[in-house]
């Protein structure tokens, strides 16, 4: 007991006494942020019914997905082609019982307008924002809100790594061994770091049920070059919403170069979600194994948040 | 045991050629197509190209799933090239012997036809001239085929757009005389038949009285195009009504087991494949396999 009054401490702490605190007080900070986040990230799990194809367009890959899976079905249905300068145009009439985002995609074909930076026309906004906002209360997409306190959550932990900071700042000065508690800090603010970087799109309950619709689907993955002329316009909007850019390439290559529909795409969202994409082929039942190692969050993705356009910009 | 194997017996419970079940209406599994055939309810068989099935790979899940329902998985083989005059490459035999055994299939069947010559491979299947030496060739390499595999084993004779100068038999003597010495049993292409008959300027339904009918395990029903007054099946073009037909007239002689629509290419909407899979249901008076029916 004596330490703690000895002088010469650092703050008047002694150094084992400050490192059993300071570990013993990230660990409890670190858990409750962990826990808060898990909270918010849950979603709901009880079972999404009459979804549509943008709306797992815009789940799986943002708002720009959900727009190439409108190309793709109205291309399938003939109703789109290209012009020069990666335009879309009309080649034939809009076909009956199409989504309110299939129909303002045809308008802005109509206007011809390019495919790039589509999705933040106004012409689509409405449509788009629509889709947006029944995922937010499906619970199956993060609202800004969410994303923001997910964030905000981990300001004690940050507090946290700025105690460490100074701490060893101060014991530098006092001639003291800092070694451990350099560690520990480091160790928290490699957490604090990734969770900030990390902070996801989807909620776990959106992952789920994105992973169920995939594998549910399998047979419209590109790596099974789909017939879409079977499975016409409404299969070629879910393959595209299911499996990205990739689908609308395999469909017509032709096409998707001359509306410059980016092929790597998938995952508008940058992905930080982590919903397994890759190995979804070889035409084998993968989707099991695959999914697994993905769908608990951050083992996967690409790690930014950014993928739509600067942070919070998907969440809106 | 091999009716063991075969999955649920067919709407009649009888059993064909082969001690095979009837399963009525079929369908070629190409995964292109998955979806669709995952989709017909009443589906107790499909076809597989043999090759398809990567032993290296695990078997596909779209087609796993149809034998977890109980519908039979049939591999056709397009390599071994059974009509070669050289014994079968023992590597091909054995993978085709390993994705039999991998789709636990009933049946697995091949072409009367040699794809390799002198080790060059023609990349698609040839027609043999019709004489009692490639009869020999033939039986000696299906024999091969039967000696490794443990189920019943179909020989389809293939589409000849010409006949060679030296053929001494006619196509049902040469079949029926492979199918004689073999054991094997046929597998009837309709459009091949077809094919055949109008190219040589014959009526079609004539070699349904050359051949053994009960010795067929099953159809393959597929379309095909006029080309330059001469008819090719193609398997990528509607099923023409002649071939319905001649269905028909087959199913009135002896009505095989299973009958297949084949299509391996330029798939149409599922709505075509749909009116097709009724037609062979209607031609051949089993029960339709799609949702509506017709």
């Amino acid at each position: 007991m004596d330490q703690l009054a000895a002088t010469g401490d650092t703050w008047g702490i002694s150094g084992p006494n400050f490192l059993r605190f300071y570990i013993v007080t990230g660990v409890v900070v670190l858990l409750g942020v962990l826990l808060f986040r898990s909270r918010i990230r849950r979603g709901k799990t009880r079972s999404w019914s009459d979804q549509t194809t943008q709306e797992i367009a815009y789940l799986a890959g943002g708002p720009r997905q959900a727009v190439y899976a409108s190309i793709g079905a109205l291309r399938v249905a003939g109703a789109i082609g290209s012009l020069s300068g990666k335009r879309l145009a009309t080649s034939g009439p809009l076909p009956a019982g199409m989504s309110e985002l299939d129909q303002a995609v045809y308008q802005a074909a109509w206007q011809q307008l390019p495919t790039t930076g589509l999705e933040r026309s106004s012409l689509l906004s409405p449509a788009l924002t629509a889709v947006r906002r029944r995922l937010e209360s499906a619970r199956l997409l993060l609202s800004a809100g969410d994303r923001a306190a997910m964030r905000l959550a981990l300001l004690p932990l940050f507090a946290l790594v700025g105690v460490g900071v100074a701490r060893i700042v101060a014991g530098v000065q006092n001639n003291r061994s800092v070694t451990y508690l350099i560690l520990a800090t480091a160790v928290l603010a490699l957490f604090s770091c990734v969770m900030l970087a990390r902070t996801p799109v989807r909620t776990r309950a959106g992952n789920a049920q994105l992973f169920t619709l995939r594998r549910r689907n399998t047979h419209l993955a590109p790596s099974q070059s789909p017939s879409w002329t079977t499975y016409g316009a409404a299969g070629a909007g879910l393959g595209v919403a299911l499996f990205g850019a990739a689908s609308l390439w395999a469909m017509d290559p032709a096409f998707a170069a001359a509306t410059g529909i980016n092929r790597m795409a998938t995952g508008g969202f940058g992905d930080s979600g982590g919903v397994f994409l890759g190995n979804y082929g070889a035409s084998t039942d993968s989707g099991s194994s695959g999914g697994s190692s993905c769908s608990s969050g951050s083992s996967c993705g690409g790690g930014g948040g950014g993928g739509c356009g600067g942070g919070g910009g998907c969440g809106g | 045991m091999v009716a063991d194997k075969a999955g649920p017996a067919g709407p009649t419970g009888l059993i064909g050629a082969g001690g095979l079940p009837d399963w009525g209406v079929g369908i070629g599994w190409r995964p292109e197509i998955a979806g669709y055939i995952d989709g017909l309810p009443g589906l107790k068989f499909v076809e597989v190209v043999a090759e398809a099935i990567d032993e290296h790979l695990p078997i596909p899940a779209a087609l796993k799933a149809l034998r977890d329902r109980g519908v039979a998985v049939v591999p056709h083989g397009t390599r071994l090239s059974i009509g070669g005059a050289d014994p079968i490459e023992p590597d091909r035999l054995r993978q085709f012997v390993a994705a039999a055994h991998r789709l636990e299939a009933p049946l697995a069947s091949e072409h009367i036809a040699f794809v390799r010559a002198g080790g060059v491979e023609a990349g698609h299947l040839l027609p043999l001239p019709r004489t009692r030496e490639a009869v020999d060739a033939v039986v000696a390499n299906t024999r091969l085929v039967q000696q490794e595999l443990d189920i019943p084993f179909a020989l389809e004779p293939i589409a000849a757009i010409f006949d060679w100068p030296e053929d001494e038999l006619t196509e049902g003597q040469f079949i029926s005389e492979i199918l004689e010495r073999t054991g094997a049993l046929l597998l009837l292409d309709v459009a091949n038949v077809y094919a055949n008959a109008i190219n040589r300027g014959e009526p079609p339904s004539g070699l349904f009285d050359a051949v053994p009918l009960d010795r067929v395990a099953y159809v393959h029903v597929a379309g095909g195009s006029m080309h330059e007054g001469v008819y090719h099946d193609t398997h990528t073009d509607p099923v023409p009504p002649e071939v319905f037909d001649l269905v028909e007239a087959l199913c009135d002689r002896h009505r095989p087991p299973a009958l297949m629509l084949e299509r391996d290419g330029h798939y149409p909407p599922a709505g075509q494949l749909t009116v097709e899979l009724d037609g062979i249901a209607t031609a051949s008076g089993y029960p339709p396999v799609t949702p509506a029916g017709p």
